[in-house]
């Protein structure tokens, strides 16, 4: 039978360059077909926890101490005989991936001086050019914990966040002189739309192109807009929204001024679902229908712990379909949120369905 | 900051590769043994014997390890996720002047002295690996200096 020898390396041991890393399927399915061209990268701060990212997703890294020690083991150099073997490394430590949603809560905080509000009117003319110079999008890559193309995917809605007191106007702006100059929706002239907003509002053309840009599509000259209508009436139902923040607005008041703001061509797009993760709806004993008010998913903390107490005190008790889209976001999957609820919620269930409340402490 | 893990071109053209008694383990580059327990050693360990790995090829691949007058008896065990062996080029580890003890991976916020280095560190993944040799039973002493390897006690 033959033997191998296994022998310490001549050279003083570099403990500590080796690492060992659980590899989920999916990823190691990635890694096996990959030609070369692998973009794979651990990110984080000093302060933060590393995070695997792929191009497409984000795993948390966990060290998992063995008790065991695992030795790697490697062919020797070139002075060592057939049958040996050389120890390179001794590990009593285990990389463990778990899949998990982008970390982009920083991104506000980063865009959080960029914001426009309504009021801060004197701040307009230059706040598109002083976004871009503040933060650049390699900036953003390399302090964020989240894949590429959970970033470009962040970076399209929330500048649309970012913009909405903004574009709640420019948008009015533009669908008044959309319905006023009857132009086509799936085809408006970028032209026409934004010379009347620069002359009368002073919103510059490349800001209405931007912000048709997130609401539709603008052609290759930017001479025509097709506008996304389910994405625009949506824009303009949080604006609406956004007012009753404090003050709940019984629901068919709401939509009828919802209905006004869009005006009649759109008024058949309307829809509370499209609101969905924005609005909280109670009903009243004073009043026969549900009032609405405005609760931004948004702006709820990343931390499940976090989130789920500042849930509990907006409100004891949940509806499992109300409190579903208030955790979508840091869920990975359906799974994933299950798991949420059953660790952080207590499941009752009464004649009205199943209701969601804190876990006592 | 971003450490990219970047993909081993495979065994360089002449690169040493394991012994074929090795061959059952899967890979031709590394392999992993774990062990209950440490090897240790006092004194200079450098190019030192640490003992004699031996295979069963009679097809159930009986791993047996002898160290001095201890047999260990293990397995071969396939791993429920394969592993991916992540080494940091060796440039780096001079450049961290021998204190690697552990980079942000497991330990973040280790201080900033480290930070201007690390900017520049990368891990390599040198394989995949699905199988490893476990030994993990108490070692069993060898009677008499001179027993043959392999027999069973």
């Amino acid at each position: 039978m033959p033997e191998v020898e296994i022998m310490f390396s001549p050279e003083r041991g570099p403990l500590g360059s080796f690492r060992l890393m659980e590899l989920p399927p999916d990823l190691c399915k990635l890694i096996e077909s990959s030609t070369g061209e692998l973009k794979l990268a651990i990110k984080g701060g000093t302060d933060d926890d590393a995070v695997l990212c792929t191009s497409e997703r984000t795993y948390n890294i966990r060290s998992v101490v063995l008790s065991n020690s695992i030795l790697v083991i490697s062919p020797p150099d070139a002075d060592g005989t057939g049958d040996q073997v050389v120890i390179q490394d001794s590990l009593n430590e285990l990389l463990e991936l778990v899949p998990t949603v982008p970390r982009l809560h920083r991104l506000n905080t980063l865009l959080k001086e960029h914001e426009w509000e309504e009021g801060h009117e004197e701040e307009e003319e230059n706040f598109g050019a002083a976004k871009r110079k503040r933060i650049t999008v390699d900036q953003a890559r390399a302090e964020l914990q989240a894949s590429e193309q959970e970033l470009a995917q962040a970076l399209r809605e929330k500048h649309i966040l970012i913009l909405d007191g903004r574009s709640y106007l420019i948008l009015e702006l533009l669908l008044m002189h959309l319905v006023s100059l009857s132009q086509p929706h799936d085809a408006a002239s970028v032209q026409e739309l934004s010379q009347p907003l620069e002359d009368e509002h002073e919103v510059k053309r490349e800001v209405t192109l931007q912000v048709m840009r997130w609401f539709g599509q603008v052609d290759a000259e930017n001479v025509s807009w097709n506008v996304d209508v389910e994405k625009l009436v949506r824009q303009v139902g949080l604006g609406v929204l956004r007012q009753h923040k404090n003050d709940p607005v019984p629901e068919d008041e709401f939509m009828a001024k919802w209905n006004a703001a869009v005006g009649d061509t759109f008024a058949s797009s309307t829809s509370l679902q499209l609101l969905t993760g924005n609005y909280l709806c109670a009903s009243s004993p004073f009043c026969s229908s549900t009032m609405l008010s405005y609760f931004p998913c948004a702006g709820l903390p990343v931390d499940p712990v976090a989130r789920f107490s500042d849930l509990f005190l907006t409100r004891p008790r949940w509806k499992a379909e109300d409190i579903v889209p208030y955790l979508s976001d840091i869920a990975v999957d359906s799974k994933d949120l299950d798991k949420l609820l059953l660790r952080y919620a207590r499941a009752l269930t009464d004649k009205d369905g199943l209701w969601y409340t804190a876990r006592a402490r | 900051m971003i450490v990219p893990l970047i993909l081993s071109s495979g065994p360089s053209a002449g690169a040493r590769t394991l012994p074929p008694a090795l061959a059952q383990l899967g890979s031709s580059e590394l392999f992993l043994l774990e062990l209950q327990g440490d090897l240790e050693v006092s004194g200079d360990k450098r190019g030192q014997l640490v003992g004699h790995l031996t295979i069963d090829d009679s097809g159930k691949g009986k791993p047996t390890l002898r160290i001095g007058y201890h047999l260990l008896e293990g397995t071969i065990v396939s791993l429920a996720k394969p592993l991916a062996v992540l080494q940091r080029p060796d440039e780096d580890i001079s450049m961290h002047c021998g204190d690697d003890g552990g980079e942000e991976l497991g330990a973040p916020g280790e201080g900033t002295a480290s930070t201007a280095a690390a900017t520049a560190t990368s891990y390599t993944i040198r394989t995949l690996v699905r199988k490893k040799i476990v030994f993990s039973k108490r070692p069993t002493p060898i009677v008499g200096a001179s027993a043959k390897i392999g027999v069973p006690l």
